[in-house]
This record gives C-alpha cells, structure tokens and sequence, in this order.
C-alpha cells in the first residue's frame, strides 16, 4: 500500500505546480508593474497607456479622481508625473474602459478633439472629472498619439 | 441537552408553518420574479454614474456570495423560490394538459449536462469577467428561464430543476450538509404517503427511501390534503448516504477545482502567473488564464482518477472516485463559503453603484492603490471553515472500508492543503 502514497504526493505537487512555478520564476512582464495583469482589461490598459501616453494625457478621467489635485488627466491615473507607474487604474474600472475607448476610436480613425468629444459624452456623470485642458489642436485622424 | 431539543422541535414547528402557508413559495417566488426582472433590466441598462454595472454586481457580488450560507442553513429552499423556473410555471399552467415524466435518457444524461454546464459556467464567470459584465449576465438569466420554459413544454413537473440546472446541481450537492430536510412524520398513513409522492413536482418523495438532495423543499407535499404524512426535520446530514451519481461526483471534483483557481485569482499569486506565461501563450490572456483554470481543475481530476484506478482495482472505478468526492464536498462548500466570505466585502460597493447609478448619491470614487489586503477577523474565519471542511472530509475517509491505510486520508485532505496555503495569502476584493 506504500505505493498509494505515491498519487497523494502527486497531486499535491500538480496543485502546487502552477502557482510555484509561476511565483518562482522571474517574470516577463514587457516593463509593466504586476498589477497592471489583474484582468484582460487591465493589462491592455497599461499597454495602451505605455504606447499612447500623449492621447491618454488629453483626455479627462471621469472615474472621480477629479477631486484629487495629483491627477490632472486619465495617463496619470496609470503613469504618474516621473513616468513611474500608478496602481490606481489597475483597480479602476473607469479609468481602463476609458483608455481602451480612445485607443479603439483612434485605430478607427478619430481625430484626438473628436476622442475627446467622445469622452466626455460617454463618461460625463460618472465623477468629478479631471481638470484637463481642452485639445485646442485640429488632429487629423492618424496622427501620434 | 432537553432544551435544545425542544428549541429544535419549535424552529421545526415554525419552519413548517411557513411552509404550509398558501403563499409559499408562489408569492415568494413571484416576488422574486419581479427582482430578477428588475437586475435584468438593471443589467442591459448603459451605465450613467456607476463604476460596475448595478445588475451584474447585484447578482454576482450579493446573491452569489450569499447563496452557500442560505444553502448551510436551509438546504434547497433557493431551489424553492428561485424565479427561474417560473416561467416553466407559466408555461405549465397556461397548456394545462397531462405531461409525461421526463424520458430515462434525461434522467441518465442530465446530470452530466448539468456538470458540463456548471464546468461551462464556471469558465465564462472567470474567462468573460461575468460579474461585471452586464449584457452577458442578463443572457445568462435569460438563457436559464428560457431553458426552465422550454423543458417545461415537454416535460411534467419541475423537469429543469432536477435533471438540467447545474446551479440546481451544486445546491443539491452542498445541501447534503445542511440540516433542514422534509421526512416522514411520525406515523404517516401508508395512503397519504403514496398520495403526496405523486405530486412531487421534482419526482421525488419525503416519505420514501429518497435522496434529500433532490427535494427542493417546495412543500407541494406538505400543503396537499395527506400533507400529514410528511413534517419539517431538523436532523444532521447524512452526507454519505446514499452514494453519488458518477456525474455528481465528478461535479464535486470541477467545482473544486473551480474554487481552488477562482482562490487563486484573488491572491498575487495569479498576478505572478500571469506574468510569466502570458509571453509564453502569445499574450492571449483569456486563453493564459483559461489554461491555468483547466490546469488546476485537470489536477484535481486526474490526482483522483489516479487514485481510484489504483485503489480501486480489486472492486470497481466508480465507488472510489465517488468516496474521494464525497470526501471532498465538505472541502467545497468551505471553499465556497470562504470565499464568498471575501466577496461580501464588496457588498458596500454594490449599494454605493447602485445608489449613484439612482442618482441618490453623487458618483465617483479613489480606488484602494492596493487591491490585495489581509484582514486578520475574515483570515481567521476562512481558516476556521476550511478546517471544518478538512475534519468533515476526514470524518467521511475514516468511514472507507480500509480506511486505515493513510494514503486514503491523505488524499481526501489533499485539496484543503492547497486551499489553506492559497488562503494564507493577500486577497482582492474589488472586482
């Protein structure tokens, strides 16, 4: 019956094989902070907020951080002022659709004024918004972000 | 010793008198219907002020958490007044005409179709983040009432809750733990007895030898003229008789394993895991998480199945892999109400999403700038129910024939180490 122990001890290491692993091992994690990968929205979140900072910068956040005087628009919700990242959007639900919303109407084509029209139309209400200038430039669809 | 037998022979008494009342559960029930309409409608509504959608949060961050606890204390009274099948009821009511039962083949398959949509539902509520996605949880309410009304076109009775619903199968599960059932009365008369079986709407009877999960504890037999013969009990569970289904034993096993990588999804450690593999999968998150949910899961089923081919080569598979999950379903219901536990949390911000979503106060919010915290009064309940779970576990191992061989205690509380070490850990609570 010795040998019945055998599968026990299997199956605990089985168990314990993927977090261990994973929490053994150094992560890949392209530069992002470990919380930026707590959901699929997240992750891209930070992503777009690493590869289009300048879009994230012009837009209000409406997620209520408004009333704090650290934020002043949605990339510093993810990146604060010495590039360094910022938790705050990896618990934000806001903050992440925001981000992924202007990159998705960039890719469409939208012109940085027309995101932010879009915006503030879609988020308006949700909380107190950032104090973001308005964007003043007339962008053309395509341009950096 | 007296008193408190006497004390649970009043709560019986006041719980029957509930439920011989005219209204139960149809007013309930209906009340109820109202509710779920109103998440539905909450749910498709476009978010105007809050964070997370107010349908889905309600469901999933209130009800869901609740519902082992409710499952501890009254068995399958959910079942009772759930306003899933009530459209069923409708249906049934408005063609009026005689019903068959339900064919051998749905009573075979079933269970089955109803683990693999637990498995199923279990996947989507991780892979498609359900609990904040409202469209998907309006469907997914939808879907269940459409299935309750489809099958009550063909099918007498409350056909879906028995055979089909999966979340019916996991109440059923866990109830085997809970200490309210319907039984015999004292001296039932043999007529009365053959009368209010016949009109059990789920097939099953109080009054025979019948499986306790089953009853939904509707009280159909109970309000009918002979419901004399049947009374509210009050009695510990007889977690291991009878025996499980091969279905629901390999059921137990997935939930499990769900519990075990929804755990892990709260800790940092999923954080490190997805770290690392996602360069691995092409960046493919929901297939990463995906594969991890099925690793876990995979585990736990082959460490099992291995298990039983080598112990139970003398008689047969079956018996065995039923012990071990018979021994595991205290380990789940544990996770279960540990984990939910942790979500209730959350239960502040639901009211907080759905008063700014009615505009009652203003909207807004600064998330936690650390999602993980370790709360020493919720660690220390955790710890103290998924204990509860390893000893009951224990407990069910001991009885095995051949029990003394160590490896079969080991192995039954294999899954409460994996889940005190995942528990020792940081856990989230915002969504």
């Amino acid at each position: 019956m010795k040998r019945g122990y055998l599968l026990p001890l299997l199956a605990i290491l089985l168990l314990a094989a993927l977090p261990l692993l994973a929490a053994c091992t150094a992560a890949h994690t392209e530069g992002l902070p470990e919380y930026a990968y707590r959901s699929d929205l997240s992750l891209k979140a930070y992503q777009i907020a690493v590869a289009q900072g300048e879009l994230l910068a012009q837009m209000p956040c409406y997620c209520g951080c408004g009333a704090d005087p650290r934020y002043k628009n949605l990339r510093d919700c993810f990146l604060d002022a010495n590039g360094e990242f910022n938790s705050h959007a990896a618990n934000c639900l806001i903050c992440q659709q925001e981000a992924q919303d202007a990159s998705q109407w960039r890719e469409e084509g939208l012109s940085t004024k027309q995101i932010r029209e879009r915006i503030d139309q879609n988020y308006e209400g949700r909380g107190k918004p950032t104090d973001t200038p308005p964007v003043v430039e007339t962008a053309k669809p395509g341009d950096a972000g | 010793m007296g008193s408190l037998k006497a004390g649970t022979a009043r709560l019986a008494r006041g719980i029957e008198a509930v439920l011989r009342w005219r209204a139960f559960p149809r007013g309930l029930q209906w009340s109820l219907a109202v509710v779920a309409g109103l998440v539905v409608f909450l749910a498709l509504r476009p978010l105007r002020h809050a964070e997370v959608n107010p349908g889905a949060a309600i469901l999933w961050q209130l009800w869901w958490p609740l519902l082992p606890f409710l499952i501890l204390l009254t068995a399958r009274l959910w079942c009772a007044v759930c306003p899933i099948p009530a459209l069923g009821e409708m249906v049934w009511l408005s063609h009026r005409r005689s019903l068959p039962l339900p064919p051998p083949q749905l009573r075979r398959i079933g269970p089955w179709l109803a683990a693999a949509l637990l498995t199923a539902l279990s996947f989507a509520f991780l892979l498609s983040s359900l609990e904040i996605n409202g469209r998907l949880t309006a469907l997914l309410l939808i879907g269940f009432a459409l299935g309750a009304g489809a099958t009550a076109l063909f099918w007498r009775g409350r056909s879906f809750c028995r055979y089909l619903c999966p979340l019916g199968l996991m109440i059923g599960l866990y109830s085997r733990l809970a200490w309210l059932r319907l039984g015999p009365a004292d001296n039932p008369g043999r007529k009365a007895a053959a009368a209010s079986a016949r009109r059990c709407p789920l097939f099953t009877s109080p009054v025979a030898s019948r499986r306790a999960q089953d009853c939904v504890l509707c009280a159909t037999c109970l309000q009918e003229k002979e419901g004399e013969a049947v009374a509210v009990r009050l009695e510990a569970p007889t977690l291991t008789r009878p025996a499980l289904l091969s279905a629901e034993a390999v059921a137990v096993t997935l939930l499990l394993g769900a519990l075990l990588a929804d755990a892990l999804r709260m800790t940092p450690l999923y954080l490190r895991y997805m770290a690392w593999a996602l360069p691995l999968l092409g960046w493919n998150y929901r297939l990463t998480m995906g594969l991890g949910m099925a690793g876990v899961m995979g585990a736990l089923l082959a460490g099992q199945t291995a298990a039983a081919l080598l112990w139970g080569r003398r008689s047969s598979f079956w018996p065995f892999f039923g012990r071990l999950s018979l021994a595991w379903l205290p380990l789940a219901l544990a996770a279960h109400l540990a984990l939910s536990a942790q979500h209730l949390l959350a239960a502040g911000t639901v009211y907080q999403n759905l008063a700014a979503e009615l505009a009652l106060v203003s909207p807004g919010h600064l998330p936690p700038t650390d999602a993980y915290s370790f709360l020493w009064p919720l660690k220390g309940l955790q710890w103290v129910l998924l204990l509860a779970g390893a000893m009951i576990a224990l407990a069910v191992a001991r009885r095995w024939p051949g029990s003394q061989s160590k490896a079969y205690l080991a192995a039954a509380v294999v899954p409460a180490l994996a889940l005190l070490v995942i528990f020792l850990e940081p856990m989230s609570v915002a969504c």
